[in-house]
């Protein structure tokens, strides 16, 4: 009977494999492929420290070795130095990247059914792997689309599973390769060494951590002999306001508040008092985080993998729907953690439904993702228009938060009402940060426009500085205060001819105080001239400021204003040299 | 037993090596012929207190002078040994007195000293830690091997000639080792409380930042024994009681208490007034951002992995062994490792600075106008033994590991692995040392063509000394760092530099947060004749391309150094103070510097500066300050951008004044004047730095001055009338009742432990 059903395995994975090989052959995402190819191809002929300081390299730094890898081979085969190297329909490529997806998938079918097996539940093991290899979200991700989810979900779920061998070094390899690899598994570090404490103490802990560290320095070696690991720091960090809107394409709550535009909306607008939209979703995501940190905490020993993992699945629906940024395919790895939470249920029932949550996971999952896909090329069949597109949308949100609710409600309910009094303080924390911000909203006091976020910038040279002298842009040795003529000021924008800087203030003010010049470290003849415009109207225009004139002030009504523009522009024909300018203590008044 | 007394003897042995090592490197510090850094003003420090000293051994000047005195070479004067290190200024300068050595040679070998015995105070608290002696000697090592690029860390950056000059830095930097072991070494296992509290001591009177970061580590050696021990209870809580309840751990807080009491009582005379009067110092906006607020998460962080925190210019070894070490630290249940492991993360999270936490970091008291940067000291203080462990225990457990893997064959795998290990150190040596010894020959090199120049240049310069020492002077002006005076140098030593250091009082030194008219006497216009009068400057010392005003006549030039004479000049100004301007000490900034742009200085009128809750009732107008650029005046508020609250002219005065004489004292200023008629306003102005501690009698009756802009000592002078008037800095009363009680205190505590050990 085993046999038979080792063979009936062996028979879907083969299957699964011709499905996916029968897909190499699409174009895929083509931007994600021109990527790949451009930062594979300087990857391996300028090598990693290369790629990361020149071009727009934004994944983490042990994926340059992949790329390099898969440009490696490409070579031995094919030259990657004529045009055929860059066309969409380059079978060899697309076949090499696919590749480690289509091997990914197996090695996430192979583990989830290991999984199963070793959690005593072979048979839903087996089930829940041919699920997954033959889900449409596995086979569109990874041999449509070209992306490398998988992979680092693979990465992932083999650190799972080596802890439930109790092998707690080699997991902590396994997982730091995974969160080098595919970014998205940094959001699991806090929790994975909150169970190492839990389970090896703090000894264990620090072991662990000591393992980590090892692997990065590993990765990050031509980094460090190079002196270039602020490069591997930017790269850790340059994700974080990549894309500032509020949803790519994630059918979330962010989505719906943008009006289905997720992609055409700043993640800068104010949604609460002057608590901006990413702000907010990031608040909403600590709750959820701390909640997650608090189930595996307060876990005793023999139920604390169950819990872990059950964390872990809270993070990844929180990842998606709580935060702004967040891609369509962030949900992936739910399509690993879904089956490791039944395998951990006790009753069959609890497993069956689990089995059924997964089904419709699957099916709401992928709409969200082909329909994304299809925003963008028309390579996959959808015989509809936008309009319907963005319906379909619409009813794919609802479906991702109530499938996120159920999730919320079947698993860890429970432990909402255990720790309820624990949540409560983090709430209550949340909540006093929040009105700790909005105070002087809330009281009608002055609010500093230097702690908005701009949903907009623009500038001639370097960028906008919060705070200090636009000098300050180029590192710690150049931070200035800001100051006219030796007056100083505390708060402020330093800013540089000719810029634009975009606030949403939704008509929420009255008034703008601000002062405002040429910095003290501005060219002895810079002259230029500040603006103020609300919804595209100019509600101010200064007289030509110089770099020896005193700090001037203004006070604008902004009654109803929107969208509020403060420009800083030389006058025609004049050079913006040295045109260091300051909206000096700029406040906005209810 | 034998092996020990060997592995000793190598250890003594390397050590001395790496202070010989020290002592080729550096040897260039001891012929320093004018310095160019931090020491200008640390060596100024020690002829100040030579001068104290022969007051006071003339009978002329009480001793208390030497613990707090105003020093009129910079910014207007300032009581700054009320706030900073002044013991080891006072020692030095008595040991120049009775050896006959001169200061610059003694300043110069007591430094070289220090800098090249720096890693023995490392080896000796080590081996107070409870470290090997092989383990010593690499944290010996380690000391003498960080370097980074001028980061004020404990490295030669912060020292040497060509780096920063921080001789005090240095001197607290010997016996800061040595006060974490022996008070870690008391808190832990009862030994060494009289080394703690004396080492403590020392610490802070070399530098009182550093003392403060070390000691802040102290209570989490309670916490580090308290997580080393095995506790009862099922649940965390009740884990979490037992172990608070434990005999071990109450005798740990009670060490730790008492070990905090002594040092808070040996060192109350300069910490209680260092708080009680903080808002008499300044908060120097010249001062750049990062030394308040430090660098940050992001920089920090590519800093460490960069290896910039130790390893500047040379693979991250250290800093890599100290990244591995910390978490290795937390791998052992051992008290010492444990406390090295927590107080490093403090430490980083310190040097992260205030940029992430915001004001939440001022809770801490102190923090507020503390230099959050130099926690780059604490941090790698601590980093130095976390790498001597680490080192010393993966070496131990390589070597268990070979001889439970190669058996009958371990000995030679032993020995392959000592001659592997031995090639490993030769080449981790030769990368280490290399930009050590570059920076250093670049040190030596700077240093001998520094000396040709002030060698060149020294014969000019002491006739212009000689010439301003006999001079009936005021202060002396000679440029300012941001503008020729930067270039207008004795050897390489800034002239307006020199001059102070060699005890001509002079404006615009490099601005410190010591002096509040710091932030205004860099706003002296040298072409306007009443800046010269609200700084009381009567010579100008010049090279020939600054055109100077018609006023300032040339009296003399020594080569490419022209004095000129300006009017005679006066300590004392006399004018009206019917405004007064109340906020927190660092609104005060923006109104002082339009206030000297305005006719106020010329016409006399000075704005009382009040710290006050409440406005001063007797002023006629009340300005309240919100922050540097908001007011409130007669009910409005504004910003100095939109409204002047400085009236110009409006109290000129109709009073007509005679000064009849003036006369400079030890300590003071005297001065007599006719008043012709009453006058609500008037007041008398001293133009030195403000500050409690003078004392101001009139007509012999003692009389509170209060500050006026910039920051000078007004006195009220309200009647018609000849008033004498004397000002006289004294020591502060509460500084003189806790220094009592600095002293009793430890013989109190000597006594004890004699009489204890006598029963």
């Amino acid at each position: 009977m085993k046999k038979n059903e080792g063979i009936i395995f062996i028979l879907f994975i083969v299957l699964g494999l011709f499905i996916r090989l029968l897909f190499i052959p699409h174009t895929g995402f083509e931007a994600d492929m021109a990527y790949w190819k451009g930062w594979g191809l300087a990857a391996l002929d300028k090598g990693p420290i290369w790629l990361v300081n020149n071009t727009n390299y934004n994944y983490p730094p042990a994926f340059i070795y992949v790329l390099q890898a898969i440009n490696f081979v490409y070579a031995l085969i094919q030259s990657p130095y004529n045009t055929s190297y860059w066309a969409n329909t380059n079978i060899l490529y697309l076949l090499l990247v696919k590749a480690i997806t289509i091997v990914a998938d197996i090695g996430v079918t192979l583990l989830i059914a290991q999984f199963g097996a070793k959690c005593g539940k072979r048979r839903w093991g087996m089930l829940f792997a041919i699920v997954y290899l033959l889900s449409p979200v596995s086979i569109f991700d990874g041999s449509i689309w070209g992306q490398v989810d998988q992979f680092g979900l693979f990465f992932f779920l083999g650190a799972m599973y080596l802890l439930l061998l109790e092998k707690p070094f080699s997991a902590s390899i396994v997982f730091t390769l995974s969160f080098l690899l595919k970014f998205q598994n940094i959001m699991f570090i806090p929790l994975f060494f909150v169970y190492m404490y839990k389970r090896y103490e703090i000894k264990g802990m620090a072991r662990s951590l000591f393992v980590s560290l090892a692997v990065f320095v590993l990765i990050t070696l031509p980094f460090i002999v190079g002196y270039e690991m602020d490069a591997v720091i930017n790269l850790l960090i340059v994700n974080a306001d990549w894309f500032p809107h509020m949803s790519l394409n994630a059918f979330n709550p962010w989505w719906l508040y943008s009006g289905l535009s997720g992609l055409d909306m700043s993640d800068k607008h104010l949604v609460f008092g002057i608590t901006n939209a990413k702000q907010f979703g990031l608040y909403m995501f600590i709750i959820l985080y701390a909640f997650a940190t608090i189930i595996v905490f307060f876990s005793k020993k023999q139920d604390l993998l169950r819990r872990f993992i059950l964390a872990q699945a809270l993070v990844v629906f929180g990842f998606f729907h709580l935060l702004t940024e967040s891609h369509e395919r962030y949900l992936y790895h739910l399509m690993g953690l879904v089956p490791l939470v039944a395998f951990f249920q006790t009753q069959s029932r609890r497993i069956l439904l689990t089995f059924v949550y997964y089904l419709l996971f699957i099916l709401s999952f992928f709409l969200n993702m082909y329909i994304a896909f299809q925003f963008f090329y028309q390579s996959v069949w959808w015989p509809f228009d936008k309009s319907f597109s963005l319906l379909v949308s619409f009813f794919v949100s609802w479906a991702n938060i109530v499938l996120f609710g159920a999730f919320v409600l079947i698993y860890s309910r429970k432990y909402i009402v255990r720790y309820a009094l624990f949540l409560s303080v983090v709430i209550a924390c949340v909540i006093g940060v929040i009105a700790v911000q909005n105070m002087p909203y809330i009281a009608k006091k002055p609010i500093a426009l230097s702690t908005l976020k701009p949903i907009q910038q623009t500038q001639q040279y370097a960028k906008p500085v919060f705070d200090m002298t636009v000098n300050s842009h180029f590192g710690w040795k150049k931070w200035n205060r800001l100051s006219v003529n030796y007056f100083y000021y505390d708060k402020g924008i330093g800013s540089h001819a000719n810029s634009a800087i975009t606030y949403s203030v939704k008509g929420k003010f009255q008034t703008l105080k601000t002062d405002y010049g040429i910095d003290t470290e501005g060219g002895p003849e810079a002259e230029v001239l500040f603006i103020v415009e609300g919804d595209g109207k100019e509600l101010f225009r200064s007289k030509p400021m110089g770099r020896f004139d005193m700090p001037k002030t203004a006070m604008l009504d902004i009654a109803g204003v929107d969208m509020l523009v403060l420009k800083i522009k030389t006058e025609k024909g004049k050079s913006i040299n040295g045109a260091h300018a300051d909206w000096l203590d700029p406040v906005l008044l209810r | 037993m034998k092996k020990e007394f060997v592995t000793k003897i190598i250890s003594i042995f390397f050590l001395i090596g790496i202070v010989f090592f020290n002592a080729y490197l550096h040897s260039a510090e001891l012929g320093i012929q004018s310095e160019v850094n931090d020491n200008i003003f640390q060596f100024a420090l020690v002829d100040e207190a030579k001068t104290i000293w022969s007051n006071v051994l003339s009978g002329r000047q009480s001793v208390m002078y030497l613990f707090d005195s105003h020093n009129e070479r910079w910014n207007e004067g300032f009581a700054l040994s009320n706030y900073y290190a002044h013991l080891p200024q006072a020692l030095l300068s008595f040991a120049s007195i009775v050896s006959g050595i001169d200061t610059k040679t003694l300043f110069n070998v007591i430094k070289y000293l220090f800098l090249i015995l720096l890693p023995v105070s490392f080896f000796i608290s080590a081996r107070v830690f409870g470290l090997s002696y092989v383990a010593s000697l690499i944290a010996a090592f380690a000391s003498h091997a960080i370097i980074t690029d001028g980061l004020y860390g404990i490295d030669m950056t912060s020292f040497l000639w060509r780096g920063w000059g921080l001789s005090s830095q240095l001197f607290g930097l010997m016996f800061a080792p040595l006060a974490l072991s022996f008070s870690y070494q008391y808190i832990v296992n009862k030994k060494y409380l009289v080394a703690a509290v004396l080492c403590n001591f020392l610490l802070a009177q070399n530098h009182m930042g550093i003392f403060f970061m070390v000691s802040i580590s102290y209570p989490l050696i309670f916490f580090a024994v308290i997580s080393t021990q095995n506790s009862s209870g099922e649940s965390g809580l009740a884990r979490l009681v037992s172990l608070f309840k434990s005999e071990h751990t109450q005798e740990t807080a009670r060490r730790l208490a008492y070990l905090a009491l002594l040092v808070a009582i040996v060192l109350s005379y300069i910490f209680v007034p260092f708080f009680l009067q903080g808002q008499y110092r300044n908060f120097s906006l010249w001062d750049p951002i990062w030394k308040f607020d430090s660098f940050g998460l992001l920089q920090t962080a590519m800093w460490l992995v960069n290896g910039d925190l130790f390893d500047f210019g040379r693979l991250p070894i250290i800093s890599y062994l100290t990244m591995f070490g910390f978490l290795y630290m937390f791998s052992q249940k051992k008290p010492l490792y444990r406390f090295l492991g927590i107080s490093w993360i403090l430490y980083l999270i310190f040097f992260i600075g205030r940029r992430p936490f915001g004001p939440i970091i001022d809770v801490i008291p102190g923090f507020s106008e503390f230099h959050v940067h130099r926690f780059i000291v604490a941090f790698q203080l601590v980093s130095v033994y976390i790498v001597a462990l680490f080192c010393v225990d993966v070496v131990a457990r390589i070597v268990a590991y070979i001889r439970v893997k190669f058996g009958k064959n371990a000995l030679l795998a032993e020995k392959v692995g000592f001659i592997f290990a031995c090639l490993v150190a030769v080449f981790m040596f030769y990368v280490v040392e290399k930009p050590l010894v570059a920076y250093s020959h670049t040190n030596k090199i700077w240093i001998a063509e520094a000396n040709e120049r002030y060698i060149k240049d020294e014969r000019d310069y002491k006739k212009v000394l000689s010439y301003l020492s006999s001079a009936p002077i005021g202060r002396v002006y000679a440029g300012r760092p941001g503008n020729w005076g930067r270039d207008f140098t004795v050897g390489d030593t800034a002239i307006y530099m020199a001059l102070s250091r060699d005890g001509i009082p002079g404006i615009a030194f490099a601005p410190e947060s010591w002096s509040p008219n710091a932030e205004f006497d860099q706003f002296f216009n040298e072409l306007d004749k009443h800046s010269y009068e609200l700084f009381n400057v009567t010579h100008v010392v010049a090279p020939a391309f600054v055109e100077m005003p018609e006023f300032a006549k040339q009296a003399k030039q020594f080569g490419k150094y022209i004095i000129y004479e300006t009017t005679p000049q006066s300590w004392f100004a006399f004018g009206s103070s019917s405004s007064v301007a109340t906020g927190n000490k660092t609104d005060f900034v923006n109104i002082t510097h339009l206030w000297m742009t305005t006719k106020g200085p010329k016409n006399g009128e000075y704005p009382e500066v009040s710290y006050r809750k409440n406005p001063n009732p007797f002023k006629k107008n009340d300005i309240v300050l919100h922050d540097k650029q908001t007011f409130t005046f007669r009910g409005k508020t504004r910003r100095l951008s939109e409204e002047n609250p400085l009236y110009d002219g409006h109290d000129k005065q109709k009073v007509t004044v005679a000064k009849k004489s003036e006369k400079k004292t030890i300590a003071g200023y005297s001065a007599t004047f006719d008043v012709s008629q009453d006058c609500e306003y008037c007041v008398v102005v001293l133009k030195q730095t403000f500050h409690p501690n003078w004392q101001v009698k009139v007509n012999g009756e003692l009389v509170s001055a209060y500050p006026v802009f910039p920051f000078y000592i007004a006195v009220p002078v309200q009647k018609a009338g000849i008033y004498t008037i004397e000002a006289e800095y004294r020591p502060g009363s509460v500084k003189t009742l806790f220094l009592i009680l600095s002293v009793i205190a430890p013989c109190v505590m000597v006594m004890s432990r004699v009489m204890r050990k006598t029963r």
